[in-house]
């Protein structure tokens, strides 16, 4: 049985079609639930937050109330409805993410097609880029999905490349990452975005990671470090180790929800659609 | 003794032995995860830690059970061609198999081809074999002439020539078949040898037919004889039971001693409907329960015929009077050995072998870790 049994990503042709009809309904519901908020309070926009002031930043979007309470700080609303935006992806095509029967990559690459298909419809530009320092060109409109398919295509679970290999972008609107966040301390140390910045983790584990096994000898392996640990698993076991799973998801939601972003859990084995509705949900929250 | 086709193949089932000590011994299944961290420490769980024996998982033992069974299959076991096999003889032992040493010769025919073929001989032999009841391919009809034939055992018939010889007596003659007539030799049974004795008390309806029988074999009643050529026991004591006996052409009330016979000798039930008499028969001694007798109606041909019959079948006769029915020619010579290669053997061992192979791989795919 090899230890990394889907390293790369193979898209189907009609995963873009399916990428597509979600990007569309996910714009549908978001217009339409704006609407009635806009309704309610009157106001053209829905207000995000706060990012620091960068050169080119339109000065009339400076708050100014803000910067007279702390002069030392200049920041920008931010507004959803903010064209131009730009959605920033970070995939980690590190070597965990080949495990699985399905492969994690592969999942990754799938949910971050449909999202980048997302920010396109909502007229944003999409960023993409991987862990092993790989980036996608920048795409800016929807006729540029199938590069982005490609370049996805392209990329191959190995290494031992840690997240995120590059900051998120100072201009980004959104920021998803998509890892299995193996050693998430580091990880998430460096993955503090800045005002204005939603970011949103998604955390992709293998079947076998979320449901360990409760009987029988194994040798776990980890695919990066090589590390080995001799495992004679039993019920008890495989619940402390459901207990130190769950105390970690706890963990990356605190640190989601204590940078104004947001954590999402997945498995690799869930179906796109499925997945995409929980990294909606996440964004709503 | 089982042989194989192709021993060497035999070597092959170090493979699944192999693969069990293997897996006895080996770490566990590797597993890929990236949250090594999240698995409690186990204080001989790191991978300098010693190995240990295990229990390999049950699919494992189930494929290498279908991994014995595949070479077993394809080494071909079947029965060694030199492996004795065992042959059942049904001998022939009526009054004609005497005549010629027919029997004696029939047996050293038999004998030699058993030592021959390298089987394993197991004799019955009986005066009326069933014949149909010993029809397999494992058994061995011997006689002189059958009218019948098997379908399934061997054959060996000595054939039965015409034999001139003696074939019974009346009164004090013999009466001889020279092979076209029957001949009388006057006084060859001297009366005072010939001495047959009833104890007890037989019953009254009895006694005409064994005075005309004794008459007829020239036969003196004699209660002093010493040695009787028959000795018929009947009880003394008061009949215990009334009974409706139904026998071979007459049907008879008869009462029966508390206590049947108690003889070495087989015993006999001829009676066809309900509790009958018991006849405890043996070469000069027939002993029976039988106390009283009435007959419904006249006694019939066949009510001689049958005590005649049962009381011939335990006389001593020192003379070798053979019926004229068993010297008469009934059959010519003819022999069908049984086979010895027990062919098709083979083919069932190895076509079980392939199941079995078969199963154990199906059973082994269901129960594979997932």
């Amino acid at each position: 049985m090899s230890l990394l049994p889907s390293p790369g990503v193979r898209l189907e042709d009609a995963l873009i079609a399916r990428a597509l009809r979600l990007a569309a309904a996910a714009r549908a519901v978001r217009l339409r639930e704006e609407g009635l908020r806009a309704r309610g309070s009157g106001a053209g926009f829905e207000f995000e937050g706060y990012r620091e002031y960068q050169p080119g930043d339109d000065p009339r979007e400076i708050d100014w109330d803000l910067l007279a309470r702390e002069p030392e700080r200049v920041a920008v609303r931010v507004r959803r409805s903010e064209q131009g935006a730009l959605w920033q992806l970070l995939l980690d095509d590190s070597a965990s993410m080949g495990l699985g029967a399905r492969g994690k990559l592969q999942c990754a690459a799938e949910l971050a097609l449909t999202v980048a298909a997302w920010g396109l419809f909502e007229g944003a530009s999409v960023t993409l880029a991987a862990s092993s320092g790989a980036r996608a060109p920048l795409a800016e409109q929807i006729g540029e999905l199938p590069e982005v398919a490609r370049w996805l295509e392209s990329l191959v679970a190995q290494g031992g490349t840690q997240l995120p290999a590059r900051s998120p972008s100072l201009r980004a609107q959104h920021v998803f990452v998509f890892s299995d966040f193996s050693q998430p301390t580091a990880a998430l140390a460096r993955l503090v975005p800045r005002a204005g910045t939603r970011l949103l983790a998604v955390e992709i584990l293998s079947p076998e990671e979320r449901e360990p096994p409760e009987a029988g000898e194994w040798l776990l392996v980890d695919p990066e470090s090589g590390a080995q640990r001799r495992l004679s698993a039993s019920p008890e076991r495989a619940a402390e180790y459901r207990r130190a799973l769950e105390a970690r998801s706890q963990q990356l939601d605190q640190w989601a929800r204590a940078t104004r972003g947001a954590c999402v859990h997945l498995s690799a084995a869930a179906a796109l659609e499925q997945a995409f509705a929980s990294l909606r949900e996440s964004l709503r929250r | 003794m089982i042989r194989f086709e192709a021993p060497l193949l035999l070597f092959c089932l170090l493979l699944p032995l192999l693969l069990l000590l293997a897996a006895s011994r080996r770490s566990g299944t590797p597993m890929g995860s990236s949250l090594l961290s999240l698995w409690r420490e186990q204080p001989d769980s790191g991978p300098s830690a010693p190995r240990r024996w295990h229990a390999p998982p049950i699919a494992l033992l189930l494929l290498c059970g279908a991994l014995c069974a595949a070479v077993l299959a394809l080494a071909g076991p079947h029965r060694s061609a030199d492996a004795a096999v065992r042959i059942t003889v049904l001998l022939d032992d009526s009054p004609s198999m005497q005549l010629e040493q027919r029997q004696v010769r029939l047996v050293e025919r038999i004998e030699e081809w058993a030592r021959a073929n390298g089987v394993l001989l197991e004799w019955r032999r009986e005066a009326q074999p069933d014949w149909a009841a010993h029809d397999s391919a494992e058994c061995l009809w011997a006689a002189d002439a059958l009218e019948c034939r098997p379908e399934r055992a061997g054959l060996v018939l000595s054939g039965a020539r015409c034999v001139p010889g003696a074939v019974g007596r009346e009164g004090a003659d013999r009466l001889i078949y020279d092979g076209r007539e029957l001949l009388r030799e006057k006084g060859a049974y001297p009366p005072e040898r010939r001495s047959v004795r009833v104890r007890g008390a037989m019953p009254a309806a009895l006694q005409p037919l064994w005075a005309i029988w004794c008459e007829k074999q020239a036969l003196v009643v004699n209660a002093a004889a010493r040695e009787p050529l028959l000795e018929l026991v009947f009880p003394a004591a008061v009949c215990a039971a009334d009974r409706e006996w139904i026998g071979p052409g007459f049907a008879a009330r008869v009462g029966l001693a508390e206590r049947p016979g108690t003889g070495s000798g087989a015993a006999v039930e001829p009676a066809s409907g309900r509790d009958g008499p018991r006849f405890s028969v043996e070469r000069g001694r027939i002993e029976s329960d039988l106390c009283a007798l009435e007959w419904r109606g006249a006694p019939a041909a066949e009510t001689g015929v049958f005590f005649a019959s049962l009381w011939e079948e335990a006389l001593l006769d020192p003379l070798d009077c053979v019926p004229l029915a068993e010297r008469l020619q009934s059959g010519a010579e003819l022999t069908a050995w049984p086979s010895t290669k027990q062919e098709g053997l083979r083919d069932s061992w190895v076509a079980e072998c392939v199941w079995a192979a078969l199963l154990l791989a199906l059973a082994a795919w269901g129960l594979k870790p997932r």
